[in-house]
């Protein structure tokens, strides 16, 4: 249940949910261009690149204002590496939420999950989430989660204050900054400049095992099958395929003059210079 | 009416969508909104294909934030019963089109490259996987779709539309307020519009040298562009000329990336090039492979060569 704005006592402890994904590492991919195929097999996973900066941005409220961090992540079973990883940062406790039927859902079919799972952690002042994932890179899921759960959303956070019950956000816009306010619970969606990411220290990884890490699933969350995942997604992903290139690929090597020459000389055939 | 409905913060990436709609053979209503009169805004849109623009007038909307122009256009849209909604892929566009979405229980494609109808809704392509790959994606009946900037034409001509006030708009409560805003500097080129864009990478040693490249944007009236290294990181160039996925997607009409390495977050903002020039001391860089013409070599000595050989041809 959401608090109503200005209900919230000041000594209570903030109490902060940060969302992430786990993702397969996009720069470790092996790409056969000649058969159109992505190799998958093996493919490293991570923590989507810029949920670290939303894991980082609550660590630090949390420093600054004091407060308890829970971690969330629907996925597949081995996501417990990457919610280990965000424990060692700097998170409290974590909720793995994991279940066949939540396999291949839409990005709206994981944004209520989540809201399902927000409503069973129950009390909170401030959700993060990034502003869109490396694998995927929808966007979908902090507005849509912000909807389902009747939040303000403050998009594209690059500086987040909390002082009371009054959130302040800088918007990076694609025009300039925008400063907005409002009371919490809000739920705010981070940009990658906000900060830079910690590497947890080998005494935090360790004690990371000693933090709660519950598993949730379906049954747990009381969310009927049939309305999340592939069952009830209204967007599918028909196919994968490689970007192909289509380019001429002519290359001029040997002395910088003659190269320069034959490039000038190919500009002006194709009229791209005039 | 079984129509398309378009929304965008900038009427002049509106009119993109209107192409879009027409070329989908549907019906193309758009959709102002604002604090005041909006007869200049109306006037924009009413253009060839647009059958009825609809105008919210709040002083909700003063900034347009999320919460009121959801609300707003979830009104218009209970109105008009369109198919697909299609915004445009800008920070604003891809914040309310999810929210919309999501309370209207219907699709939400984002990022729509090659946008098209099928029996029961929208196909389209994205990037996933950091521009690794494409998917293809459909979703089934009607959707809510962002659309990347210049994808399309503008429509134009002048039109007549219906013009529809909605009068009883009833905001929810306001929750968020605006503090201030800081305009974003400008600088006084613009590389999304350009027809010759000349970037700089990393191959460049440091910023005095970029005065190479200069003059050679100069022979050939072209802008500089650059990665995001020379933009982010060294901050040799404002963030406005940085190419690439996290920085502004490009569609010239030649490219010349200068010792750039060609990483897919750059290729990303680069691929729709006409033609597209590599200039890389290194042979094995992954930007000869999506190049029209190369050369393998070091720019130090082949910018100025190059800028000469032009200048000459040109006649400049
Ligand atoms: C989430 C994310 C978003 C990103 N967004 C963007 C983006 O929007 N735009 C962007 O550009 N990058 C972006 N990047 C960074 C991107 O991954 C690369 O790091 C960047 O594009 C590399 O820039 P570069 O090619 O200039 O540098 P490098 O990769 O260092 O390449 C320099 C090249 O110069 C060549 N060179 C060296 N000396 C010479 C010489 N004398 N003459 C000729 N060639 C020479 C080298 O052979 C090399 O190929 C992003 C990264 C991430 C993770
Ligand atoms: N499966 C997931 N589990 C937890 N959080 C998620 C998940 N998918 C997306 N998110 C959050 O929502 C953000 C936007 O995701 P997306 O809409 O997929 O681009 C991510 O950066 C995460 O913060």
């Amino acid at each position: 249940m959401t608090q109503q704005p200005g209900t919230k006592e000041k000594k209570n402890p903030l109490e902060i949910i940060v969302c992430f994904k786990h993702v397969i590492d996009e720069t470790e991919l092996r790409i056969d261009r000649a058969n159109n195929k992505i190799n998958f097999e093996g493919a490293k996973t991570k923590i989507s690149d810029d949920d670290k900066n939303a894991i980082e941005e609550a660590v630090r409220i949390k420093e600054k204002n004091g407060g308890i961090i829970t971690v969330v992540c629907v996925g597949p079973a081995d996501a417990k590496k990457s919610t280990k990883e965000a424990l060692a940062m700097g998170c409290d406790r974590a909720r793995l939420i994991v279940d066949p039927s939540f396999q291949d859902g839409d990005a709206l079919s994981t944004a209520y999950i989540l809201s399902q799972v927000v409503k069973k952690i129950g009390k909170f002042d401030l959700i993060l989430t990034s502003t869109g994932t490396t694998d995927s890179y929808t966007g979908i899921v902090g507005p849509a989660l912000a909807e389902y759960l009747d939040l303000p959303q403050l998009t594209y956070a690059s500086k987040i204050t909390i002082s009371g019950n009054k959130l302040t956000v800088d918007r990076a816009l694609d025009d300039g900054i925008e400063t907005v306010e409002c009371e919490i619970p809000a739920l705010v969606t981070v940009s990658r400049e906000i900060n830079q990411p910690r590497f947890p220290t080998l005494i935090q990884i360790m004690s990371a095992g000693k933090k709660e890490l519950l598993e949730w699933n379906a049954q747990t969350l009381g969310i009927n099958p049939s309305v999340v995942g592939k069952a009830d997604s209204k967007v599918e992903v028909k196919s994968l395929s490689v970007p192909k290139s289509a380019r001429k690929k002519v290359i001029f090597e040997g002395k910088p003059e003659d190269a320069a020459k034959q490039l000038a000389e190919a500009l002006l055939k194709e009229g791209a210079v005039k | 009416m079984a129509g398309v409905l378009v929304y965008s913060d900038s009427s002049d990436s509106a009119l993109e969508l209107v192409t879009l709609g027409s070329k989908l053979g549907r019906e193309v209503s758009v959709v102002v909104l604002g604090s005041e009169d909006l007869s200049d805004q109306t006037k924009k849109v009413s253009v060839n294909g647009v059958s009825t623009v609809y105008q919210i007038s709040s002083d909700a909307l003063s900034n347009l934030l999320a919460g009121p122009t959801v609300d707003a256009l979830e009104s218009v849209y209970s109105r008009v019963s369109p198919d697909y909604m299609f915004f445009s892929s800008t920070k604003k566009g891809k914040e309310l089109a999810p929210r919309l979405a999501a309370r209207l229980k219907i699709g939400c494609i984002t990022d729509a490259m090659k946008p098209e109808l099928n029996e029961n809704g929208i196909t389209a392509e994205r990037l996933v996987l950091g521009g690794n790959a494409i998917a293809t994606v459909a979703s089934r009946g009607p959707a809510v779709a962002t659309i990347p900037l210049r994808a399309f034409e503008r429509a134009s001509g002048n039109a007549s539309p219906n013009v529809i006030k909605i009068e009883d708009f009833q905001p929810r409560p306001t929750r968020t307020i605006v503090l201030g805003r800081k305009e974003k500097q400008k600088g006084q080129v613009n590389i999304k519009d350009a027809e010759i864009i000349v970037s700089a990478g990393r191959g460049f040693k440091k910023k005095e040298d970029l005065a190479i490249l200069e003059e050679l944007a100069k022979v050939l009236n072209a802008v500089v562009g650059a990665s995001r290294p020379l933009t982010s990181d060294l901050g040799w160039l404002p963030e406005d000329r940085q190419v690439g996925l996290s920085g502004t997607t490009v569609k010239p009409k030649l490219y010349i990336a200068v010792g750039i390495s060609g990483q897919i977050q750059h290729l990303t903002g680069m691929r729709e090039s006409k033609l597209v020039v590599a200039i890389n001391t290194d042979k094995n860089a992954p930007i000869f492979q999506e190049c029209d013409y190369g050369i393998v070599g070091d720019l130090y000595a082949i910018i100025p060569e190059l800028t000469k050989d032009l200048k000459l041809q040109l006649g400049r």
